[in-house]
């Protein structure tokens, strides 16, 4: 037996993390993600760790093992987990910052493209032997420059600085709504501070949503905004599905309140078509909550998650993969400082 | 009298045609064979013919003596004898600033479509089948930052999509013979001294070069095997660049990782042309320089651009102007300072 134990709630979490840990640890997974599953992996195995990918880690979690020191997140994006709970019970929630920001970015990116150059469309056309261009009227032509347009992102963080920087050569005028980060900041940037959703959201030809979700953000995009967006405007979100108003944004494209829509998460996940009408339109692109991956990053998060861990169970203080840095009063283990 | 202008193809925005009727005789035909089109030009004793894509040959210029002037729509003179035409002291225009901003950005659309699989993934999410986890090919999807893009040619819209590239953190490579290397470093980019070696470096290659003899099926077999497997294609120049029966093969065959077409050997693709039935291509149907409003920007610049011939003055669109000097029949507006 090692001298630690760590419970992975999700077996897709790759073995180039996996040996890593098992260096120091024993390593097991839970018999499935749910709450009782998880409860009886962590306590049987007397687990300090448990590695999490999209697993609900409740209030019931943290009060039903106390063995348990560290929640590492497999990402960026921690509304999976209960965080006061988890500060309420000394266990510090790492995450993996920056570690998808090159791949979300150039994703959110490629989706903003997408739509100004009207891809899937004139892929179609094109298979079938469509060239509209042929047309006088050319009432099919939907295409637009981006030079000189405005982009609007919601969020400056890791991701939102990485679309600044190359939308910024693309020739856009970038400018971002965070109230965490100053004017004098952002210049810095070369971007822009606005000061309110809704003054950036009249001003974009672009808006890229680059948030994470919490309560003060869910449906931050919802009818009201969507009125008084541009209806020339194109609307990304690779962050989390409940930012923006599913059935708002659906009505806001039916209705051409907006031109088109990039979308990679969704409120419900694995989507089903069937369910949901967004994926019907044809001013949309879509994909199935995959812009963080890339072959290059494909063991990122299971490297630098084992790592995380390993750290602190080595006493080391965690830096900014720290996410609720209150837990530090009441840690269930002291770290060097 | 007034100069006459025939107008060769149908899809030349009113707007354009409207400017030319301001100051001169319009007529307007399409769709005519080589033949009919010079009987059309002497009967109406054309000045200029304005062209889209329709050919002008050697045989149409030496038969219409009144021909002083041929205009194209767009950037490429592919489809016009422009030696033929220096010979007998005619022009030949086209509109050179319309449209490479929007071929740039669509040869960087294509760049990033082809690295996130953009097909593959829209058709997934609107499909369905997808259950966490998700399966091992979606994670084929590439990063492109610290990758390297080849372009051939370097005017200018290679030049647009070198700075663009920067902006994605590629590292540039670019091989063009006119352009000096202190050109190129000043936009940051490495010169490549051999097309052939410079192919087995990049991880995307993209053409933006006219089509002439000389580079003609500049891509072929060799070519597409001197890539290397994980690389992407892109063209949105003019077919003919490439072998497409070579480029097929090499799809066909995993030598290359996939390819981004705008433009084709035969336009509109034919009905289940192996290019169509492809899951690693993405296609557009030559719209590469489109944008909504663009047509009737290009007719106007055009007009503009005949219009100023006609009068004497340099409209700076003159493609054949070094031939024109060569024959000694330089057009005096081409002398005159430029617009």
């Amino acid at each position: 037996m090692k001298k630690w134990c760590v419970v992975l709630s999700n077996p897709t979490i790759l073995p180039e993390g996996i040996q890593i840990l098992s260096q120091e640890a024993d390593v097991f997974v839970t018999q499935g993600p749910d709450e009782d599953s998880i409860i009886q992996c962590v306590n049987e195995h007397q687990a300090q760790a448990i590695f999490v990918r999209v697993e609900q880690i409740t209030r019931r979690i943290f009060e039903s093992c106390p063995s348990l020191q560290i929640v590492q997140e497999h990402g960026i994006g921690c509304d999976n987990i209960d965080l006061d709970a988890a500060t309420d019970h000394g266990v510090m929630v790492l995450n993996i910052p920056g570690g998808t920001a090159t791949p979300v970015s150039e994703h959110a990116v490629m989706m903003i493209f997408a739509l100004a150059r009207d891809l899937l469309r004139q892929d179609s056309n094109a298979r079938q032997g469509k060239w509209p261009v042929l047309d006088k009227e050319r009432r099919d032509v939907r295409q637009v420059s981006l030079e000189g347009k405005n982009l609007f992102l919601v969020g400056l963080g890791n991701i939102g600085r990485k679309v600044a920087h190359k939308m910024q050569g693309m020739g856009m005028v970038v400018g971002a709504y965070d109230q965490y980060l100053s004017a004098q900041q952002m210049e810095e940037l070369g971007v822009r501070k606005i000061q309110t959703l809704e003054e950036g959201l009249r001003w974009a030809d672009v808006v890229s949503i680059h948030a994470p979700l919490n309560d003060e953000t869910r449906h931050m995009i919802s009818t009201e905004q969507f009125r008084i967006m541009k209806d020339s405007a194109f609307l990304i979100n690779c962050s989390r599905g409940g930012l923006i108003d599913e059935a708002a944004l659906y009505q806001a494209l039916r209705n051409q309140e907006i031109a088109g829509a990039g979308i990679d998460v969704f409120l419900e996940e694995p989507i089903d078509p069937e369910r949901n009408p967004l994926l019907t339109l044809d001013r949309i692109v879509a994909s199935p909550h995959c812009a963080g991956a890339s072959l290059e990053s494909r063991a990122r998060p299971a490297i630098r998650g084992a790592q995380g861990i390993l750290a602190v169970l080595h006493g080391e203080m965690p830096q900014e993969n720290l996410v609720n840095r209150a837990v530090l009063e009441r840690a269930r283990r002291s770290v060097k400082i | 009298m007034s100069h006459r202008v025939l107008v060769i193809s149908e899809i030349i925005p009113a707007e354009g045609i409207e400017l030319l009727r301001s100051s001169c005789e319009v007529k307007t035909l399409s769709g005519v064979g080589e033949d009919a089109l010079i009987h059309e030009i002497n009967d109406f004793g054309a000045d200029v013919i304005y062209t889209r894509s329709e050919r002008i040959t050697q045989r149409i210029i030496r038969s219409c003596p009144s021909l002083k002037i041929i205009q194209t729509n767009g950037i490429g003179v592919d489809h016009i004898d422009c030696d033929a035409a220096a010979m007998r002291g005619i022009a030949v225009l086209n509109v050179p600033d319309v449209t490479p901003g929007n071929v740039a950005e669509h040869t960087i659309a294509l760049l990033l479509a082809l690295s996130r699989h953009l097909r593959t993934v829209h058709r997934q999410a609107t499909e369905g089948g997808i259950a966490y986890p998700y399966p091992a090919s979606l994670r084929v999807q590439r990063e492109i930052e610290g990758k390297t893009l080849l372009l051939a040619g370097m005017g200018n819209i290679g030049c647009r999509v070198a700075k663009k590239a920067l902006a994605l953190d590629l590292k540039v490579i670019a091989y063009d013979a006119f352009v000096s290397q202190e050109k190129m470093e000043a936009l940051g980019v490495i010169r490549a001294e051999s097309w052939d070696e410079a192919l087995g470096q990049a991880d995307y290659v993209s053409l933006h070069l006219p089509c002439t003899k000389e580079t003609c099926h500049m891509m072929g077999a060799r070519q597409f095997a001197a890539m290397k497997k994980d690389a992407f294609f892109i063209n949105v120049s003019r077919g003919p660049l490439v072998d497409e029966a070579a480029l097929i093969e090499a799809l066909q065959n995993d030598q290359i990782a996939g390819a981004g077409l705008d433009v084709f050997e035969e336009e509109p693709l034919p009905v289940n042309h192996p290019l169509t039935l492809l899951d690693q291509v993405i296609l557009s149907p030559h719209c590469a320089g489109t944008t909504v409003g663009c047509n009737i920007k290009a007719a106007l610049r055009a007009g503009q651009s005949i219009l100023d011939a006609l009068n004497g003055k340099n409209p700076g669109t003159l493609v054949n102007g070094k031939l024109l000097a060569e024959t000694g029949l330089l057009p005096a507006f081409c002398r005159g300072e430029r617009k």
